[in-house]
């Protein structure tokens, strides 16, 4: 952010307007290790030994301002938990319009949440990292277009932001852990945000249809499809009820933050809602408040909830047939009971400036899987032994920079 | 002698805090834009991109660490460096924005803003002269 140029030199730049400007390099690292209380579970990389590369990633990005309103931007991302490979996040040609219209095109962020245009910049949030619970679409960028139209209304500034693309990706890792192959068309949204002094207000939509393939649901359909004689046409219907092919997906969210400067509060809502198939539908929450004292030094505490709403009778075409002890109709009602994944958590943690561009935060969050006294449910955990109470701590330290 | 050391050193530190409070918004003498301290500091933020006029706005910042800097971000932009910086990763990490130009000094500051009516700058009000015009006091 900090490129030194001599007035001399700036005042031939800007009077040259742009026709040739200069590349600007910025980048943000965060170094994060922990360590969770319970050997039963494991949340994103973290088990019970410490470990480095679920908050660890470090970025690089250019910008080229063009002439005549255009610029380019590209960000490189390497995470530490896909072993520091590097991926594009963002490539984007840019055109300003006027002070109001921007157009870009290319691979841009998915503006689902208020915090997802700078999701993996810690240095710019309190919190070692966004609640999972909420932020919990498993991508974060599509190839596409968007405009962006922001103007003031009185001391109010308004941005909306529409946009259009697809996502595709084989093998996409949600944060349980869980691969699938999955394809994002037409997805489609409108973001409104209005900030005034330290109020940010933001509401957002977004639909795309969504085709989903995971190796256990194809088995299950396989199955379903191949079942004898009269109940054919039943495993049929079962499986078409199933499987996750063109279906629309909604994806709602409101959120508020006020940040004065000596204190802040944050709150944001989102509904995830899926046409009938196996994919299920969940609403995450999630609210923070925290103090800055001594400049430097702040303290929050966040909490935040995953609630899945199953829906039912999957099986139902079968049941006259079968009993809900055959094998096949224990499989449909054990898919969809494994989509059961409510979780809670409370965060408290202190973050400390070290610099004006860096900073540690020691933060511990507590998680609860629970769907009522003692029924565990995995949450957003994988590799849970059978006898998890589905409670767990996890303590991290994160060092965040931007340069 | 203690005594009037740290004497001299509070009239001196109380000077320099003097000094660095009298940080002043400037614009070329040509200007004829007023300005107060919430369109000066969305000026800054890279909210208003252009002066009430209608002609475009360039600011001057100067580099960290500047006096005049600190002063300046305390009194019109009323957030500290740490905030700052969070806000401006925010724009720059999205494409969307991008910091104003950084000098080294106030002297740096008048030399741009002399030869330029859309840039807006600050310097210590001691500073000033006829080469620059003051504006949001």
């Amino acid at each position: 952010m900090k490129v030194r140029i001599t007035a001399p030199a700036l005042a031939v730049l800007l009077a040259s307007a742009g026709a040739q400007a200069e590349v600007q390099f910025n980048g943000f690292l965060s170094v994060g290790a922990g360590v969770l209380d319970t050997d039963e579970a494991q949340y994103l990389e973290y088990s019970d030994e410490v470990d480095f590369r679920s908050d660890s990633v470090f970025a690089l990005q250019a910008n080229a301002p063009l002439s005549d309103g255009f610029s380019v931007t590209g960000q490189i991302v390497a995470r530490g938990q896909d072993d520091y490979d590097a991926v594009v996040e963002w490539a984007f040609l840019s055109y300003a319009l006027n002070d109001h219209w921007t157009f870009r095109g290319g691979r841009l962020r998915t503006p689902f949440y208020m915090y997802s245009d700078f999701l993996e910049v810690g240095f710019t949030y309190p919190w070692v990292r966004p609640p999972t619970e909420v932020y919990r679409v498993a991508f974060s960028s599509i190839d596409g277009v968007d405009a962006i139209y922001s103007t003031a209304l009185g001391d109010w500034d308004l941005s909306l932001q529409a946009y259009y693309g697809r996502y595709q990706k084989d093998d996409l890792e949600s944060i349980a852990r869980a691969k699938s192959d999955v394809d994002v068309r037409d997805l489609t949204g409108i973001v409104a945000t209005l900030e005034h002094e330290g109020l940010t207000l933001r509401a957002s939509y977004h639909q795309a249809d969504v085709d989903q393939e995971s190796a256990g649901l194809n088995t299950l359909l396989t199955a379903l499809r191949g079942l004898p004689g009269p109940i054919n046409a039943a495993g049929r219907a079962v499986a078409s009820d199933l499987e996750v092919i063109e279906r629309r997906a909604k994806f709602y969210e409101v959120g508020a933050k006020y940040d004065p400067g000596n204190y802040f509060l944050v709150a944001e809502w989102t509904s995830l809602d899926f046409e009938r198939s196996a994919a299920q539908d969940s609403v995450g929450w999630f609210a923070s408040g925290g103090v800055r004292f001594a400049e430097k030094n702040t303290i929050y505490v966040s909490y935040a909830e995953l609630d899945l709403d199953l829906e039912k009778g999957y099986s139902d075409p079968l049941r006259p047939f079968l009993p809900a002890t055959a094998p096949v109709v224990a499989a449909v009602d054990g898919a969809i009971i494994a989509s059961e994944r409510d979780q809670s958590s409370w965060t408290l943690g202190y973050r400390y400036d070290l610099s004006d561009s860096v900073d540690i935060k020691f933060e511990y969050q507590s998680f609860d899987t629970k769907t009522g006294p003692g029924i565990p449910t995995p949450g957003q955990f994988h590799d849970v032994e059978p006898g998890w109470d589905g409670e767990a701590g996890l303590f991290t330290i994160a060092v965040d920079a931007v340069f | 002698m203690k005594a009037m050391e740290s004497c001299a050193l509070a009239s001196l530190l109380a000077l320099s805090l003097a000094a660095s409070a009298d940080t002043v918004v400037v614009v070329h003498p040509s200007n004829g834009n007023a300005l107060d301290q919430a369109a000066i500091a969305r000026i800054f933020l890279g909210k208003a991109k252009s002066f009430p006029d209608g002609a475009q706005v360039v600011p001057i910042n100067q580099k960290e660490g500047a006096p005049a800097r600190e002063a300046f971000n305390t009194q019109y932009v009323q957030k500290n460096g740490n905030q700052l910086k969070a806000y401006w990763s925010q724009l720059v990490f999205t494409g969307k924005g991008t910091p104003p130009k950084e000098v080294d000094n106030d002297d740096e500051v008048k030399k741009l803003i002399a030869a330029n009516p859309n840039m807006i700058g600050y310097v210590d009000a001691a500073k000033v002269d006829a080469s620059v015009k003051v504006v949001g006091k």
